[in-house]
């Protein structure tokens, strides 16, 4: 008898790995399969794509965002999505990990024949995620990497004109942020972050395919189809806040594999209280863009490592709001004297 | 030019700041509130009380709780769950300062302690527990009354309920251990053993005519159980959990220490006839959301307010207007909402992956895998392999019972499934729950016969 046990399927091959998410044994193919097919009900039940639409595929080289581009090529050509792909890459200049990452997403453009759009900050904002680390030290960096980050594949998205950005956000990411936003006390993040697609009237929807894939899948697919992907960790990353929530969740899935699924469970059968007030979506005054106050936060933060004050944006917004304030005055008293 | 006017905004801040500071009492050694002895108690974030002042600040606070709910009427008679650890004896020690007030503030409420068994392992330890709480009820003064948690295996009017002084029946102990030792893991284990607890504090509270019930949680164990039951996929939940009032049923749980912290009740300095066992390293989801709240306040603190707060403004989605057969049958919660239009949900996506791994198809059904995919759960219950044979008083071969596990299924919600998960459902769900599950069964036939004629 082989040491290896029967695919679950009973497709009569021997099974190669155990799922994760399921505890199922699958061989090679039943779990492409499985793994492809899942993906594709997602899309297809969440009504993610509409024929004919142009998809930007944040992508970043690490392994989500390989496999993403991957699987949406696949099954563009398998199901007949008749979808336009694009792929899209932030460049956030951070030197020894972007750089290198680049090269991944630049060798997928041309194995997979999907053209390539890269944006940097520098040429955004005028700051490199080196150069602001260099003003605010190894704590808080997260904040205008992310902050940036958001914006800048809207503005890429707009560059490119496409009606879609598909992001490799998957399982685990999800419950990550459920928990950080509970742990944080952000009900509006909590009330939307497990949504699959997240639009509004003239912001960029957004979707999240792999929303229901396990991390722990997604490597598994990319090992077994030789999918090139680049894993390093971001070297500014360690002292981030969602360290903890990914320590604690890595613990849970020991214990119960399930909890991933059960977490995202939670997230989308709660709601907020009709009594509780939530933030409103707006636009940011200064450049336009989505944002929940009155000045976006990518402006504000912004404005504050152009004035020396990189702490500006971090604490309370109420400060920071008195600052810029005081700033748009002085900018709109020269023009009231010109005219 | 800029960064002047930023000096003088910075400056003003730092003026405000610096005012503040002054009106608070410079020397931090002084009871705040009395300023006149040397603080004893030093609370995170505020300045020290001294020991009577802080006695008499949480007695206010407990006070504060229950009036501003608006819920306890004159004479209400109100059980209180007492573990015999340090939350509930201060819970005790909170209300019995209550009583003795002066006739205008005085609680008006009827205290009935209930102690509920649940040390199922140490057969040895358990009456000597009891034994040393009966002494502190007794104390007290207040009616007090013991039970075993077995006991939630039987039907409600066979329960005997003992004052405390008296020894408790413990016929069905084997048999919970059996269930437990069956189930999968130490988190199902532990989620199932809350549930009961929670319905037998209810049926109890039935029996002795109270129809409030007060539990001793303080913020530090709300949070904890917030995010273990996040994990758990109780979201739709966490309200309950969290706020004053929990009235899933007709009695209704109140938290009137939700606004302690684990601090504030270890300065009151009680020694608690039980103490709780720390279990490192952690094999349930509960420990381990225990360890993780503790460890994560000690390094940001504020976190388990942050826990409790968000929770308290949450509510479940639902559809609209539910009755109570559609909540499940063991913890009461409604059951899972399930989007109107075929929208991607957790639970769909898991009866997907299930069906993707168990069967070589290539493409999938389009409509709900919930009804057609688990018709291989179908099994007819039979009294022979029932829930009762370990129990000489249950007379259940009198009766003709029908039971599903798809029936039992479709009446629990998703985390009590959870509990479940590779084990014998129809074995090991205790008999009152099996009735009132074949009970909402038969109502929603009933319902079905007679729908077209309803208005």
């Amino acid at each position: 008898m082989s040491s290896f046990p029967q695919c679950s399927t009973k497709c009569g091959k021997n099974a190669i790995l155990k799922r994760p998410k399921t505890g199922d044994t699958l061989c090679k193919e039943c779990f492409f399969s499985a793994f492809e097919t899942e993906i594709h009900d997602t899309i297809i039940n969440g009504k993610l794509f509409k024929p004919g639409d142009k998809v930007a595929i944040g992508a970043s080289g690490g392994k989500d965002s390989t496999v993403l581009a991957y699987v949406l090529k696949t099954l563009n050509e398998r199901y007949k999505y008749e979808l336009d792909l694009f792929l899209l890459s932030i460049d956030e200049g951070i030197t020894g990990y972007r750089d290198d990452s680049l090269k991944t997403v630049t060798q997928n453009k041309d194995d997979y024949g999907i053209p390539l759009k890269i944006l940097s900050y520098k040429e955004l904002y005028g700051w490199t995620m080196d150069s602001i680390v260099a003003e605010i030290g190894r704590k808080n960096n997260c904040t205008f990497c992310g902050v940036f980050r958001r914006q800048a594949l809207d503005r890429g998205a707009a560059i490119l004109k496409v009606d879609c950005i598909a992001t490799g956000h998957n399982a685990d990411d999800i419950a990550e942020t459920v928990l950080m936003n509970i742990l944080r006390g952000d009900i509006a993040r909590l009330h939307r972050c497990t949504s699959v697609i997240t639009t509004g009237a003239d912001s960029i929807m957004r979707c999240k395919p792999l929303k229901y894939a396990y991390e722990k899948e997604i490597v598994m697919y990319a090992y077994f189809k030789n999918l090139v992907y680049f894993s390093t960790e971001c070297i500014y990353a360690p002292n981030a806040y969602r360290g903890h929530a990914r320590a604690f969740l890595k613990d849970l899935e020991k214990i119960r594999p399930s909890s991933i699924i059960d977490i995202i469970h939670s997230g989308e059968q709660l709601q907020v209280k009709d009594n509780v007030k939530m933030p409103k979506r707006r636009n940011c005054t200064q450049c336009g863009f989505v944002s929940s106050q009155e000045i976006c936060k990518a402006c504000v933060l912004l404005e504050g490592l152009n004035r020396g004050l990189p702490k500006l944006g971090i604490g309370k917004s109420s400060k920071a709001k008195k600052i810029m304030n005081l700033h748009m005055d002085k900018k709109n008293k020269p023009q009231n004297i010109d005219l | 030019m800029c960064s002047l006017n930023n000096c003088i905004f910075d400056g003003n801040d730092d003026d405000i700041a610096r005012n503040r500071k002054k009106d608070l009492p410079s020397d931090r050694t002084l009871c705040r509130k009395c300023r006149c002895e040397n603080a004893d108690i030093l609370l995170l974030g505020q300045s020290g009380y001294c020991k009577t002042c802080f006695l008499n600040v949480t007695n206010h606070k407990f006070r504060a709780a229950l009036g501003k709910s608006k819920i306890i009427r004159h004479g209400e008679k109100i059980l209180i769950d007492h573990s015999g650890e340090l939350n509930s004896t201060v819970l005790l020690h909170l209300i019995k300062a209550g009583m003795s007030e002066s006739a205008h503030k005085r609680l008006i409420f009827e205290t009935i302690i209930l102690y509920v068994d649940d040390n199922m392992q140490k057969t040895n330890e358990r009456s000597i527990l009891q034994h040393k709480i009966a002494e502190e009820t007794k104390v007290s003064g207040f009616n007090s009354y013991a039970i075993s948690i077995s006991q939630v295996l039987n039907e409600e009017d066979t329960w005997n309920i003992k004052p405390i002084d008296q020894e408790i029946n413990y016929e069905n102990d084997n048999r919970l251990h059996a269930i437990l030792t069956d189930l999968s893991d130490n988190t199902s284990r532990t989620d199932f053993l809350n549930q009961l607890r929670r319905k037998l504090l209810l049926s109890a509270a039935r029996k002795l005519n109270c129809n409030k019930i007060f539990v001793a949680d303080s913020a530090t164990n709300i949070a904890t159980k917030v995010l273990s039951d996040v994990c758990l996929g109780r979201g739709a939940q966490l309200s309950t959990q969290a706020n004053f009032c929990d009235a899933r049923t007709d009695i209704k749980i109140l938290k009137p220490m939700r606004d302690f912290t684990q601090q504030e009740t270890e300065y009151h300095k009680i020694k608690p006839v039980k103490s709780i066992e720390d279990s490192i390293p952690a094999t349930s989801i509960q420990a381990l959301a225990c360890n993780f709240t503790i460890e994560l306040e000690s390094q940001f603190s504020g976190t388990i307010s942050t826990v409790f707060r968000t929770a308290d403004k949450i509510s479940p989605r639902s559809n609209v207007q539910e009755s109570i057969e559609d909540n499940c049958a063991l913890c009461d919660a409604r059951l899972n909402f399930i989007p109107s239009g075929n929208e991607v949900t957790a639970m769909r996506a898991i009866e997907v992956s299930k069906l993707m791994s168990s069967k070589c198809i290539d493409t999938i059904s389009s409509s709900n895998n919930e009804e057609n995919g688990e018709s291989n759960y179908l099994f007819t219950y039979s009294d022979n392999n029932g829930c009762c044979n370990d129990n000489a008083n249950c007379n259940c071969e009198n009766r003709e019972r029908q039971i599903t596990t798809e029936d039992v299924w479709r009446h629990l919600c998703y985390s009590c499934r959870q509990i479940f998960r590779n084990s014998d459902i129809l074995h090991n769900l205790p008999l009152p729950l099996l009735l009132a599950v074949q009970q909402r069964a038969a109502l929603k036939k009933m319902r079905e016969k007679i729908s077209d004629f309803l208005l």
